[in-house]
């Protein structure tokens, strides 16, 4: 038998404890109890127990610092650290590095406590929510690779959008670590991916399942994401911090996919509607045309071209009809045939008619058509191409020549 | 992807081309510049939409990036 001190026995048990591999690294699951955090120093000390017994436990200040929780007498929680022994008590305890809330009581506390904070310090207002692009040219997306909620997004936006690339950031959704890997994967894809928008979800599960997205390290990078961000956690009933964060919330990631990008479907029968537009201004703008066309003509002597001028209004009619197939080519042909038309017209026009010698003849600023207006005396303006004369009537004759027009003037 | 940089401004154009139609009074000639620049839009919008199939990329962490195919 051997003799030693108190203080010997507590020392090598503490090299005892320190040194069995086993108990250097582990969890351990239980309530707090007594809970105190020591006021000068910042340490926490509790104990951890179960239904038979418990634990003493203490979690230094620069760990605690970490928490993102309230730790409280009554809360279940996983505890992470190592065993050693606090010599001058000659007690054991487990020296806590990492804590965890465990059980939907104290994972409601820290969803709570986290969510009043993150919404006291503005990241869930409205002013802070980007819109969407209307026409994404890259749609990102952080979840599992091997899961459902990829492939939904990709059949949803081949479907309708197929016109977008899709870039994949592949993230663990749930487990030890997946609320670090969720965040670096969006960091990278916001860094690098160069995307419009990005999805960010899973499908549904348990409130364990979809606890990472409860992460406030997450919520942070999501708020600090220069493209807009879409939350798709679970199913229409679980709400996650990531979705008050985020820009948008969608229910599922189906229909986050939605939310995306445009539906094509939609976007041709736009394009139809557009087409029509087009090709009734069109048609309105030629006819309106003809209309001003056809006044011109009218304005001068009647008989003499009204059988040209309605040959060509038949052909007009003819034109507009072909307006209605939308081919460039036909469009251009018609520009042609107007012009010539135009041209057609010119050499009939009055101003031609003058340059071979006729006149037209006003009185008053009117058009004098027949003699049978006319009396001695009268004063008229004669017009010729390149002035005109005033003159002073001196006799009528009325004479009408044989077979040059058909009806009798006005 | 040129095809795609300019479908949104191509989108953008035809309402744009629209809305002056609608709006008026404008001279024949230039009436029928308009529809013949709108009615080549829409088909080339509606040909970028029926042949465009859906493209994949997967960024992978640090360790192993996924390069472009242009090398």
């Amino acid at each position: 038998m051997i003799t030693v001190t108190v203080s010997q026995l507590n020392r090598y048990l503490k090299a005892v404890l320190e040194g069995d591999k086993k108990l250097s690294n582990l969890y351990v699951c239980g309530e707090i109890s007594n809970f105190t955090r020591h006021r000068q120093s910042g340490h926490l000390y509790f104990s951890l127990k179960d239904k038979d017994s418990a634990l003493r436990a203490v979690m230094f200040r620069q760990d605690a610092g970490d928490l993102r929780f309230q730790p409280e007498n009554g809360m279940e929680v996983l505890a992470g650290g190592h065993v050693s022994v606090y010599e001058r008590d000659g007690a054991y305890q487990l020296i806590v590095n990492d804590m965890q809330p465990r059980g939907a009581g104290a994972m409601a506390v820290q969803f709570a406590q986290t969510k009043e904070r993150l919404e006291g310090e503005g990241l869930f207002a409205p002013a802070h929510k980007k819109p969407l692009p209307p026409y994404p040219r890259r749609v990102g997306v952080v979840t599992s690779a091997d899961a459902a909620a990829l492939q939904d997004i990709r059949r949803v936006l081949s479907r309708r959008y197929p016109l977008c690339a899709l870039v994949v950031s592949p993230a663990q959704v749930q487990g030890a670590g997946s609320a670090r890997a969720l965040t670096d994967a969006l960091n990278r894809l916001d860094r690098r991916g160069n995307c419009d928008v990005i999805i960010i979800g899973r499908g549904g599960g348990s409130a364990e399942d979809l606890w990472s997205f409860n992460d406030e390290g997450l919520a942070r990078a999501i708020f600090a994401c220069k493209a807009p961000v879409i939350s798709a956690v679970g199913h229409e009933t679980d709400y996650t911090i990531c979705d008050f964060v985020s820009d948008v919330r969608a229910s599922t990631p189906s229909v986050a996919a939605q939310l995306a990008a445009p539906d094509q479907e939609e976007l041709l029968r736009r394009l139809s509607g557009l087409q029509s537009a087009l090709r009734r201004h069109a048609a309105d703008k030629l006819y309106t045309s003809m209309q001003r066309l056809d006044r011109l003509s009218g304005g001068a002597a009647p008989g003499a071209y009204e059988n040209i001028v309605a040959k060509k209004q038949e052909k007009l009619d003819f034109f507009s009809h072909l307006i209605y197939n939308n081919k460039r080519i036909f469009i251009q042909e018609r520009q042609n045939r107007l012009a010539e038309l135009g041209a057609l017209l010119n050499s009939v026009s009055p101003l031609r008619v003058m340059d071979r010698g006729y006149c037209a003849a006003f009185r008053d600023k009117e058009a004098v058509r027949t003699v049978r207006r006319l009396a001695q005396g009268d004063e008229l303006r004669l017009r010729f191409c390149d002035g005109w004369a005033d003159c002073t009537v001196d006799a009528v004759t009325i004479a009408i020549p044989k077979g040059i027009h058909r009806g009798l003037p006005r | 992807m040129k095809e795609q940089k300019t479908f949104e401004q191509a989108m953008e154009r035809l309402e744009a081309i629209v809305a002056a139609l609608d709006g008026g009074e404008l001279p024949l000639e230039q009436s029928l510049e308009l529809f013949s620049e709108g009615a080549g839009l829409v088909s080339h919008c509606q040909s970028v939409l029926e042949n465009a199939k859906l493209k994949v990329e997967t960024l992978f962490p640090e360790e192993r990036q996924e390069q472009p195919e242009d090398e």
